[in-house]
C-alpha cells in the first residue's frame, strides 16, 4: 500500500468532496435543523419566517397523540405483513424459474415489469380492481359465488380488517419481481455439486432447501428485510393512492384510520401547515429508526457470530 | 448497433432534452403583458366560460393578462397554504367559503373595503356575502352560491315503474320513509343497481342533519351540539340506509366507486349533487332530473355551499385584480355565466337579466329556500377531520350513533371551541 | 430424475399409476385449454378493439360504429383464439404421447410448472391490461361490465376519446393567444419530458458522485476513512421520509421551490450507492491500479480507465435504480411542485392533479395513467437484458 501523504489525502478528498458536500448539506444538517424546527409552532401567517417558539409543546402533544402512536403500530403491522410476504413471493418465483425452461427470460421480464412502473398509478389501478360492486375482483367473486360475498359488499379496501392487507398484496405483486431477480442470481451461483453431494447423502428436497439453499440466500434475505423496514417507514404513496388512511376502526373507544401509516400521518400534518409538529414527529421517527437499526445490528452480529462458531 | 453507438445516441438525446426542457421560467408572457395569476377550482365547462370572460377583460386592459390555473377542489386549501408559505402564491384565487376565515386570520388576503368594495357590496346576495365577512371586514367576493339537491336517473325510475313514460314531473320521495320504500324498488343487486349513494363528509351530510333540525354548532357558536337527540336520530337513519335497508351502495367506503361516477354510469338512481354539474351532466346522454331532498321531522332541507374570490396581500396589482374580480362577478357577466352553465347568479342585478325556465334550476331555487345553517367555526377543515371518522364508524357498524356523536362532540369542544 | 423409483413403482401397480397419470394430464390439459383460450381471446379482441377504435372517424356515432366494426370481426378474434388453442393442445398432447412412460411424470410436473408461471404472469400483469381496456371505454360506460362472463373485460364499444382529451387537456386555451405557450404545455407530454429529465440528471449525478466516493473508500487513503464510512452507514437506515420537513424548508430558503433543481438536489448523496459500489470495487485487485500508476496514469485516469470500466455493470445498476427512484418519487415532487407552472410538474404529480380534477371519469384517469406507464414499460422491454443483467451482477456482491 502506498504511504499516506498530504497529496494523497488531497486527491482522495477531491474525489470524495462532491458526495460529502451533498451528504453534509442535505443529510447531516437536516438532522439538526429538524431538531431545531421541532421547537416551533405553526406560523401565525403563512410565511416561513414567522414561526413561533413553543418550547417542548410539540413533544408534549406527541406524547398524548393517540393517532401518532396508532400510526406507528400500523407501520409495524405493515412491515410485519409486507416483508415476509414479499420475501416468500420473490423466493417462490425464483425457485420456480430456477429450472431449465423454455421462455424463461419472458417469464422473468414479465414478473419484473411492474417494478419499473409508477407507484401512484399502480395504486390507482389496484383501488379500482378492489372496488366493491364494480371492480374486477367483485365481478369475478360474484360470478363464482353470490352477490353477498365480502368482495362485492364491502370490498377489500372498505373493511378495516383487510384494507392494510389489500395494500400489502398490491405492493407485493408489484415488488416481487425485484426480489426474484436477486434470488435468481444467488441461486444460480450455488454450485450444482453441493446439491449432488446432498443427493448422495439421501437428503429430501425440503432438507436441501432448508440446509443448503436458505443459508446461501441469507445475505439477500437480510438485504430484503432491511429495505423492507425502510420501505414501511417510508410508505406513503400507496396509502395516498389507495385508502387515504381509512377505513376507520374503533379501538378502545377511539376512532382511528386502519391504514394510517406513520408516513401518511406525517404528510397529513405537513399538509395542514403544522410544520413544527411535523418536524417533531420526524424526530421521533428518527429516534425510533435508530433504535431499530441498533437492535438489528446487535441481532445480526450475533447471527454472524453463530455462523463463525459453526 | 454497438453499445458505444447506443451510449453516444443516449448522450445526444439527453443533451437535446436539457436544452428543450430545462428552462422552467414562466414569469413573462410572450407579448410583454403583466401576468396576473388566478387559481380556481372550476370544472371543464366552467373554465371555458371563465376564459371567455377573461378575454373580454383583457381586451379592455391591454397591458395585463390573466393566467387561470386550475387546482382540484379537493386539496386546494393545502396547495394554497404551501404556495403562500413559500411566497409563490397567486395574485387571486377562488376558494371555498370555509377557507376565507383562515386566510383572513392568517393575514394573507386583502380587506376589500380598502379597494372600494363598500360601494358595490349591495349588488351581491346577502347570504353568500356573509361568508366573506370576517371580524368586521369583507375579505372576498362571492362568485358562486350552491346547495345540493337530489339528482335522480329518470330511466331507472321508469324501469322500476315509478315514473310514467311521458311524465317529466319530479317524482323524488317526500320523506325519508317514502325514500326507503322507493329505494327498495330501485335497488337491484343482480344488476349492480342501487337507489342511492352518498359520500361521508360533514358538508355532504348536512342535508340529512338539517332535515331533522339537528345543528352541529349552537347558534351562538359557543358549544358543539352534535350529540343532540335529533342528530342521533339522523345518523341512525343514515346508517339504516346502508345497513338495514341496503338501498345505499356503500359509496362512502374507502375504495368504492364515487356517487358521481356511479350516477353517470346509470348504476346509482339518486345522489346528492350541486348545480355545478348541471352543464356537465347535460353533455352526457344521461336522462336525469332534479328533485327536493326528502324531509325528516323538520321537512326538506339542504346545506349552503359556495366559493369566494379573494385577493392576496402578496400581489403588486391589487387594483387590477379587484377590477377583474368585480368585472367577473358583475351582473352582465353573471348573466352569461349562468345562462351558459345553468347556475344561479350571485349578483342581484343578474336576476333581472336571466330568465329561469330550466326546471332543474327552478328546483335548486326552491331547494335553497329550505337551506339549513352551516356550522361556523375557526377551522372548518379540522371540524371535518374530527367528525367524519366518527360518522364512518357508525355507518360501518362499529359504534352506535350515540357513542360516536358524543365522542365527536367532546373532541370538537376540546379542539375547536375551548382551545 | 429418479427413474429407478419410477420403475419400482411401475412394477408394483402399473395400471393405477398409468391411469392416474393420464387423469392428471387430462386435468392439466383442461386448465391449459381454458387459460389459453381466455388469454388469447382477450388479447386478440384487444387488438381488434384498438384497431376498430383507431380507424373509426371522430363523430357523434363513433362509439356505435366502432362497436359494429368489432361485431363484424368477432369471428376473427374468436377463430384465432380457437385455432391457437387447438394448435397448442395438439402440440402438447403429441409431445406427451411421444414421451416415454417413465418420463411422463416429469412431463406432467413441467406442465404444472408452466401453468403455475402463466397464472402468476396473469395475476401480476392483469391490472395493467385492465387499465388499458378501461382507457378505451367511453365516458358513462366505464362501469358497464359483462355480467355473464367476468373474464371478458375488453370493451365492445371502444373509443379513443379519452386519449384525445388527455393529450389536449384544454382545447379552450387555444382562444387565448397571450398565455398560449404555457397553457399548451399543460399536457402529459410535458410532464413526461420533465420526469425524464429530472430522473436522468439525478441518476447520472448520483452515480457519478457515488462512484468517485466509493473509489476513495475502497482504494484510497484518507484520514478517518473508517469513521466517515461508519457515519455513512449509520445514516443509511434513516428513511427519506424523516428528512421531508427540514429539506422542504431548506429548498424554500434557497429559493428553489418549484424548479427542477428542487426535485433532485436533496437526494444527490446516495449512501446506499456508495456502499454498493464499494463492495464491488473491493473485489478489483490493487495490482491493476498499481500497474496503471507505473505506466504513468494520473489519479483521474486510473479512475476513468481502470475503475469505471471494471465496475460498469454495478454502476449501470445504480444508475437504473436511481432512475426508477426519481421516476416515482411522488411525495417529494408533490410538495416542491409549483402548481401554476406546468414546466415544473412531473408525471406522478400531474397524474395526481388530473385524478383530482376528473374524479368521476375512470376512463380518462386510466388513459392518463397509460402515459405514465406505457413509455417506461416499452423502454424496459427494450433494455431489459441490460437491466436484469446489471441487477443480477449487483446482487451477487451484496
Amino acid at each position: 500500500m502506498a504511504i499516506t501523504s498530504s497529496k494523497d489525502t488531497a486527491i482522495s478528498f477531491g474525489f470524495l468532496s462532491p458526495f460529502l458536500l451533498f451528504f453534509g448539506v442535505f443529510l447531516i444538517f437536516p438532522i439538526f435543523y429538524s431538531f431545531y424546527l421541532s421547537f416551533f409552532g405553526s406560523p401565525t401567517d403563512y410565511s416561513l419566517a414567522n414561526l413561533d417558539f413553543v418550547g417542548l409543546a410539540n413533544y408534549f402533544r406527541i406524547a398524548t397523540d393517540m393517532q401518532f402512536w396508532w400510526s406507528l403500530g400500523v407501520t409495524a403491522l405493515y412491515g410485519l405483513m409486507s416483508i415476509p410476504l414479499g420475501i416468500s413471493a420473490s423466493l417462490a418465483l425464483a425457485l420456480l424459474l430456477d429450472n431449465k425452461l423454455f421462455g424463461k427470460s419472458f417469464f422473468r421480464s414479465a414478473f419484473f415489469l411492474p417494478n419499473v412502473l409508477d407507484m401512484l398509478v399502480v395504486g390507482v389501478i389496484w383501488t379500482l380492481i378492489y372496488a366493491p360492486k364494480f371492480g374486477a375482483l367483485a365481478q369475478i367473486t360474484t360470478w363464482l359465488f353470490s352477490d353477498d360475498n365480502f368482495f362485492n359488499t364491502t370490498g377489500l379496501l372498505g373493511s378495516p380488517m383487510t384494507a392494510l392487507l389489500a395494500v400489502v398484496i398490491a405492493m407485493v405483486l408489484k415488488g416481487a419481481g425485484f426480489g426474484m431477480v436477486l434470488f435468481l442470481a444467488a441461486l444460480q451461483n450455488i454450485p450444482e455439486a453441493v446439491y449432488e453431494a446432498a443427493d448422495i447423502d439421501g437428503a429430501t428436497e425440503w432438507q436441501k432447501f432448508k440446509h443448503i439453499t436458505v443459508p446461501l440466500l441469507r445475505p439477500i434475505i437480510t438485504f430484503m428485510v432491511i429495505t423492507g423496514v425502510i420501505g414501511s417507514l417510508n410508505a406513503f404513496t400507496e396509502i395516498y393512492a389507495m385508502t387515504s388512511g381509512g377505513p376507520q376502526v374503533v379501538i378502545g373507544g377511539e376512532t382511528v384510520g386502519s391504514t394510517s401509516v406513520a408516513g401518511y400521518y406525517l404528510f397529513k400534518q405537513f399538509d395542514a401547515g403544522n410544520y413544527g409538529y411535523a418536524a417533531a414527529i420526524s424526530y421521533m421517527l428518527l429516534i425510533i429508526t435508530l433504535g431499530i437499526t441498533w437492535l438489528q445490528q446487535r441481532f445480526l452480529n450475533r447471527e454472524d457470530g453463530k455462523e463463525v462458531r459453526k | 448497433m454497438s453499445e458505444k453507438k447506443i451510449m453516444i445516441f443516449a448522450v445526444i438525446a439527453y443533451i437535446a432534452l436539457v436544452f428543450v426542457c430545462w428552462d422552467d421560467s414562466i414569469a413573462t408572457s410572450p407579448d410583454g403583458r403583466t401576468i396576473l395569476t388566478f387559481w380556481h377550482t372550476y370544472n371543464d365547462q366552467e373554465e371555458q366560460v371563465l376564459r371567455g370572460i377573461i378575454k373580454q377583460w383583457e381586451d379592455k386592459n391591454q397591458s395585463f393578462t390573466i393566467r387561470p390555473v386550475r387546482i382540484p377542489f379537493d386539496g386546494h386549501k393545502a396547495k394554497l397554504r404551501t404556495a403562500l408559505t413559500v411566497g409563490q402564491g397567486p395574485d387571486m384565487a377562488r376558494v371555498d367559503w370555509s377557507f376565507v376565515c383562515e386566510l383572513a386570520r392568517k393575514n394573507s388576503v386583502l380587506d376589500l373595503d380598502t379597494l372600494g368594495f363598500a360601494k358595490i357590496r349591495d349588488q351581491y346576495l346577502a347570504a353568500p356575502l356573509e361568508t366573506a365577512y370576517i371580524d368586521g371586514k369583507y375579505y372576498g367576493i362571492p362568485d358562486q352560491s350552491t346547495c345540493v339537491a337530489m339528482f335522480y336517473n329518470r330511466q331507472m325510475f321508469r324501469d322500476a315503474g315509478l315514473l310514467a313514460e311521458d311524465s317529466s314531473a319530479p317524482m323524488v320521495p317526500q320523506t325519508w320513509e317514502e325514500f326507503i320504500e322507493v329505494g327498495k324498488k330501485l335497488t337491484d343487486k343482480s344488476k349492480d343497481q342501487y337507489a342511492f349513494a352518498m359520500t361521508n363528509t360533514l358538508w355532504w351530510n348536512l342535508p340529512f342533519f338539517n332535515s331533522y333540525g339537528a345543528r352541529i354548532i349552537s347558534e351562538d357558536g359557543k358549544t358543539c351540539v352534535i350529540d343532540s337527540e335529533a342528530a342521533v336520530q339522523t345518523l341512525e337513519m343514515m346508517a339504516s340506509l346502508t345497513n338495514e335497508h341496503q338501498i345505499e351502495a356503500g359509496a362512502w367506503r374507502p375504495g368504492a366507486i364515487s356517487p358521481e361516477q356511479g350516477f353517470v354510469n346509470g348504476k346509482y338512481a339518486m345522489i346528492f349533487m350541486g348545480p355545478w354539474n348541471l352543464a356537465k351532466f347535460a353533455n352526457t346522454k344521461l336522462d336525469f332530473g332534479v328533485g327536493l331532498i326528502p324531509g325528516g321531522s323538520k321537512g326538506t332541507s339542504t346545506n349552503v355551499g359556495g366559493t369566494d374570490v379573494v385577493i392576496f396581500k402578496g400581489t403588486k396589482y391589487a387594483t387590477e385584480c379587484y377590477d377583474f374580480l368585480t368585472f367577473f362577478t358583475s351582473a352582465e357577466n353573471q348573466k352569461d355565466w349562468c345562462t351558459a352553465l345553468n347556475q344561479l347568479p350571485i349578483n342581484l342585478g343578474a336576476y333581472d337579466l336571466v330568465s329561469f325556465e330550466d326546471p332543474h334550476l327552478m328546483m335548486f331555487m326552491e331547494q335553497m329556500k329550505h337551506a339549513g345553517p352551516n356550522p361556523v367555526v375557526k377551522d372548518y377543515s379540522l371540524l371535518e377531520d374530527l367528525v367524519n371518522p366518527e360518522v364512518e364508524a357508525v355507518l360501518s357498524g362499529q359504534k352506535t350513533a350515540k357513542e360516536a356523536l358524543s365522542a365527536a362532540q367532546k373532541k370538537v369542544q376540546e379542539r375547536l371551541i375551548d382551545f | 430424475m429418479s427413474s429407478d423409483n419410477a420403475n419400482i413403482l411401475e412394477h408394483h401397480d402399473r395400471h393405477t399409476v398409468k391411469a392416474q397419470r393420464v387423469a392428471l394430464f387430462i386435468i392439466l390439459v383442461g386448465i391449459m385449454i381454458s387459460l389459453s383460450y381466455v388469454i388469447s381471446n382477450q388479447l386478440f379482441k384487444f387488438a381488434v378493439m384498438a384497431f376498430s377504435a383507431y380507424v373509426t372517424p371522430e363523430s357523434e356515432k363513433a362509439v356505435a360504429e366502432a362497436g359494429q366494426l368489432m361485431q363484424s370481426m368477432t369471428v376473427v378474434y374468436n377463430g384465432l383464439a380457437v385455432v391457437l388453442t387447438i394448435v397448442l393442445t395438439i402440440f402438447v398432447v403429441r409431445k406427451f404421447l411421444a414421451t416415454e412412460h417413465v418420463n411422463r411424470m416429469a412431463f406432467i410436473r413441467r406442465m404444472t410448472l408452466y401453468l403455475a408461471l402463466t397464472i402468476g404472469v396473469v395475476v401480476v400483469l392483469f391490472p395493467f391490461f385492465w387499465m388499458l381496456c378501461t382507457a378505451f371505454k367511453p365516458s358513462g360506460q366505464e362501469l358497464v361490465i359483462s355480467k355473464t362472463n367476468p373474464f371478458d373485460i375488453v370493451p365492445s364499444e371502444p373509443t379513443l376519446d379519452n386519449f384525445r382529451r388527455v393529450l389536449k387537456v384544454d382545447a379552450a386555451s387555444k382562444s387565448m393567444a397571450s398565455v398560449d405557450a404555457i397553457e399548451q404545455k399543460k399536457n402529459f407530454g410535458t410532464y413526461f419530458l420533465n420526469s425524464l429529465l429530472v430522473a436522468t440528471t439525478a441518476a447520472f449525478l448520483v452515480t457519478f458522485f457515488a462512484a468517485m466516493g466509493a473509489y476513495v473508500f475502497s482504494k484510497k487513503q484518507l484520514p478517518y476513512k473508517q469513521q466517515i464510512f461508519m457515519l455513512l452507514l449509520a445514516t443509511m437506515m434513516i428513511p427519506g421520509m424523516m428528512f421531508m420537513v427540514p429539506q422542504f424548508f431548506m429548498v424554500c430558503k434557497m429559493g428553489l421551490f418549484g424548479t427542477k433543481w428542487a426535485m433532485f438536489l436533496p437526494h444527490l448523496a446516495s449512501v446506499f450507492g456508495i456502499f454498493m459500489l464499494k463492495q464491488f470495487m473491493d473485489t478489483i485487485p490493487d495490482s491493476l491500479l498499481e500497474a496503471a500508476q507505473i505506466d504513468g496514469a494520473s489519479e483521474w485516469q486510473v479512475f476513468t480507465v481502470v475503475i469505471v470500466p471494471l465496475a460498469l455493470p454495478i454502476i449501470m445498476t445504480l444508475f437504473l435504480l436511481t432512475f426508477l427512484f426519481h421516476w416515482s418519487n411522488f411525495l417529494w415532487q408533490l410538495i416542491v411542485t409549483n402548481f401554476e407552472n406546468p414546466l415544473s410538474i412531473t408525471l406522478p404529480v400531474g397524474l395526481a392533479l388530473f385524478r383530482g380534477q376528473y374524479t368521476s371519469e375512470l376512463g380518462l384517469i386510466m388513459s392518463a395513467s397509460c402515459f405514465s406507464i406505457v413509455p417506461i414499460a416499452v423502454l424496459f422491454l427494450f433494455a431489459q437484458r441490460y437491466f436484469i443483467a446489471g441487477m443480477t451482477q449487483g446482487a451477487v456482491k451484496e
